[in-house]
């Protein structure tokens, strides 16, 4: 099986194959192919790979997987050959700062601090969301004029919600 | 003793509360609100009753149905843990006059040092040294700046019922003074019902060293050395240690008699806090005391080899302290990390369902958890979801022991601040010991990144898990014809083993 493992910005094809119990042919990207030693459970991944023994927690996460090895955590978005395809056909690079600002949290609109027509430059606070009894001044990622306010104050919000759209400011 | 002992508390510190009670051969009773229903501290009771809804105004904060739990399960007592109404007087009282037993101070300590402005006068009348500033609440910008103008910038903006850093704003500038009186008015009423907030004088290059009391019902009273609390953002704690590396044992003496000295001023009965603020020239000032347990208590406990619990329930039974001043001697040096779902670059909070959790073991090592990997981390409550102790014979083999301690640490689905005390841990300043609470604003050394031997594991080990995870989906996939899921097939399996 070939998936395509997608790990901070870089991405590699790994084709896996069952070699036997806990024996695994791995080929990563161009590299040539090894045979991996792993117990693969849920939550767990130990691998062998000749004298170096790693042990890899895992979680199931949105599109992939939650890695923890050695004191260091990330997440790997992890697709099938099929899923892949669908995705580079896509494409979609998507910008340096977004036009739309978001809550990362759910939570509760504290005060919206702009209104539509108000011009705005990066870094700017533009809703305050509380959640965890903590007040977070959400803020504009770019310069530009505020199109649309999505929310009020007292709403409650889920995560990744849009709070408030942006106009972005024509290039000088 | 007691026999039933209801903790009207959530998370990390009502199970450390009902470990205790296990020690003592009593029977911990759980409160919980209805998305905490299976939450870790209830699976950790024996007896268990639903006070409302998520909102802790309708649940945990909620006295006719906390006081309700407590008739319905029979308990004797009531341990209100830290936070929610561990520091509320009415509360306190109610408890008593339903006939339950209150593990804490007299009402009328709590309303004393509840009010920041009445305890400073009442400290200032034993001889406390506190920090300059006006002794009366302020609600309007007028005459917050006339007080900031007399004591000098700069000044920070307090809430008279606060603590934990809600409802408290630092200013530089006159400027500033209107917008940071406005956010520590509201969220000084969104936590504690009361908007009322103080200004005082800001001590420069300061430290946030705390000295823990205890005191019983026949008059004896004693410090259990100090903790310093100056890794902190926002004014909320991140890391804290004991000893404090920068007082020394002559200090330690002084602190530890004037605190002794304020906690008898209010008639304190019980464990307790007395928080200094002290200066760069090791000059302190009363700040606070807080009338509860303190979620860094576990250092203290590591240093001193005392249960501070155990020590609150013998309190509230009337039995005299277990120990006299002459018998607590620090030994060797603790450090707590306390771990948020957070963010730890942009420190915004991470609530959501937990998938995998391992906590660190070993020697040296003391875990007080809220959660496990059933568990979720609602956005209704405090984001703080553990606590990871070590202890060392120095500061050295502690900060060393918490490295290895976060490194073992593994949180999945929710973000950890892990990294962040990892960065802390690496700084030179923490390192030698010598900072001040400034220091989470001066520049960190970078986290750990993962090298190429890492990225090749963590891709191998992410394609193992897609195509186990592939396997097994095939795996129970019903086979074609037969109609029948693998499920059914396993269970007609499990029939003719016997099974």
């Amino acid at each position: 099986m070939r998936y395509t493992i997608e790990l901070g910005d870089e991405s590699v094809a790994v084709d896996v194959h069952p070699l036997g119990p806990g024996r695994f042919r791995v080929q990563l990207g161009d590299a040539p192919a090894r045979t991996v030693e792993a117990a693969v459970e849920p939550g767990l991944v130990h691998l062998l790979l000749g004298e170096r023994s790693l042990s890899v927690r895992t979680g199931a996460a949105p599109g992939g997987v939650d890695l923890h090895a050695s004191g260091l955590r990330a997440r790997a978005g992890a697709l099938d050959a099929r899923a892949a395809r669908l995705k580079a056909r896509r494409g979609g690079a998507l910008g340096a700062g977004s036009d739309v600002v978001r809550t990362p949290m759910p939570g509760r609109v504290v005060q919206v601090m702009v209104a539509e027509g108000d011009a705005v430059v990066p870094g700017q606070g533009v809703v305050i969301v509380e959640a965890m009894k903590m007040e977070n001044e959400l803020r504009a990622e770019i310069a530009g004029v505020v199109a649309k306010v999505h929310v009020k104050a007292d709403d409650r919000v889920e995560g990744n919600a849009e709070l408030v759209t942006l106009r972005p400011a024509e290039a000088d | 003793m007691f026999q039933r002992v209801l903790v009207a508390n959530r998370g990390e510190i009502a199970v450390r509360v009902m470990r205790t009670l296990r020690d003592v051969g009593a029977t911990p009773i759980a409160i919980y609100s209805e998305p905490d229903r299976h939450a870790l501290h209830v699976r950790h009771a024996d007896l268990a009753a639903c006070v409302g809804p998520e909102a802790s105004s309708q649940s945990y904060l909620n006295m006719d149905a906390v006081l309700d739990a407590a008739r319905r399960t029979g308990a004797d007592a009531i341990h209100p843990g830290y936070g929610f109404l561990s520091e509320n007087a009415t509360f306190a009282r109610r408890v008593t006059e339903a006939g339950f037993t209150w593990i804490g101070p007299p009402p009328s300590a709590i309303e004393t040092m509840g009010s920041k402005l009445l305890a400073r006068r009442t400290v200032e009348a034993a001889g406390v040294p506190v920090v300059p500033g006006v002794s009366e609440p302020v609600r309007d910008a007028d005459k917050a700046l006339a007080i900031a103008r007399a004591v000098g910038f700069p000044v920070m903006v307090k809430a008279s019922a606060g603590g934990g850093g809600k409802g408290m704003r630092l200013v530089h500038d006159e400027a500033a003074l209107a917008k940071a009186l406005d956010a520590a008015r509201r969220e000084a009423a969104g936590a504690f019902g009361d908007d009322a907030v103080y200004v005082e004088k800001f001590v420069t290059e300061p430290h946030h060293v705390e000295i823990q009391v205890l005191c019983d019902t026949h008059g004896n009273a004693v410090y259990v050395g100090e903790r310093e609390c100056s890794v902190q953002r926002r004014h909320q704690k991140v890391i804290e240690e004991c000893p404090s590396p920068f007082i020394d044992a002559s200090v330690r003496q002084a602190m530890g008699e004037v605190a002794v000295a304020a906690a008898r001023a209010c008639g304190y009965v019980g464990a307790g806090t007395v928080e200094f603020l002290v200066g760069g020239d090791k000059s302190f000032y009363f700040l606070e005391m807080n009338t509860r347990l303190q979620v860094e208590h576990p250092v203290t406990e590591l240093v001193y080899g005392v249960d501070l619990v155990d020590a609150q329930l013998r309190i509230a039974a009337g039995q005299p302290l277990p120990f006299a001043q002459a018998d607590l001697a620090p030994r060797g040096h603790a450090l707590e990390c306390r771990i948020y779902a957070e963010d730890p670059e942009t420190y915004l909070p991470s609530p959501g369902a937990v998938t995998q959790v391992r906590w660190p073991e070993g020697p040296g090592v003391r875990v007080d958890a809220g959660i496990d990997e059933h568990s979720v981390v609602p956005m209704a409550y405090d984001p703080m979801v553990a606590k990871l102790c070590t202890w060392g014979g120095d500061r050295d083999q502690a900060i060393r022991r918490m490295r290895r301690a976060l490194d073992e640490t593994v949180v999945l689905g929710i973000t950890t601040n892990v990294p962040l005390h990892h960065r802390v841990l690496a700084h030179p300043a923490f390192v030698a010991g010598r900072y001040d609470t400034g220091l989470l604003n001066t520049t960190l050394p970078p986290a750990a990144a993962a090298d190429a031997a890492w990225r090749e594991a963590a891709t191998i080990a992410a394609a193992l898990t897609r195509h186990a995870e592939d396997a097994a989906r095939a795996a129970r996939a019903p086979s074609a014809g037969a109609g029948a899921s693998a499920w059914l097939a396993q269970g007609r399996q499990r029939q003719i083993n016997g099974g």
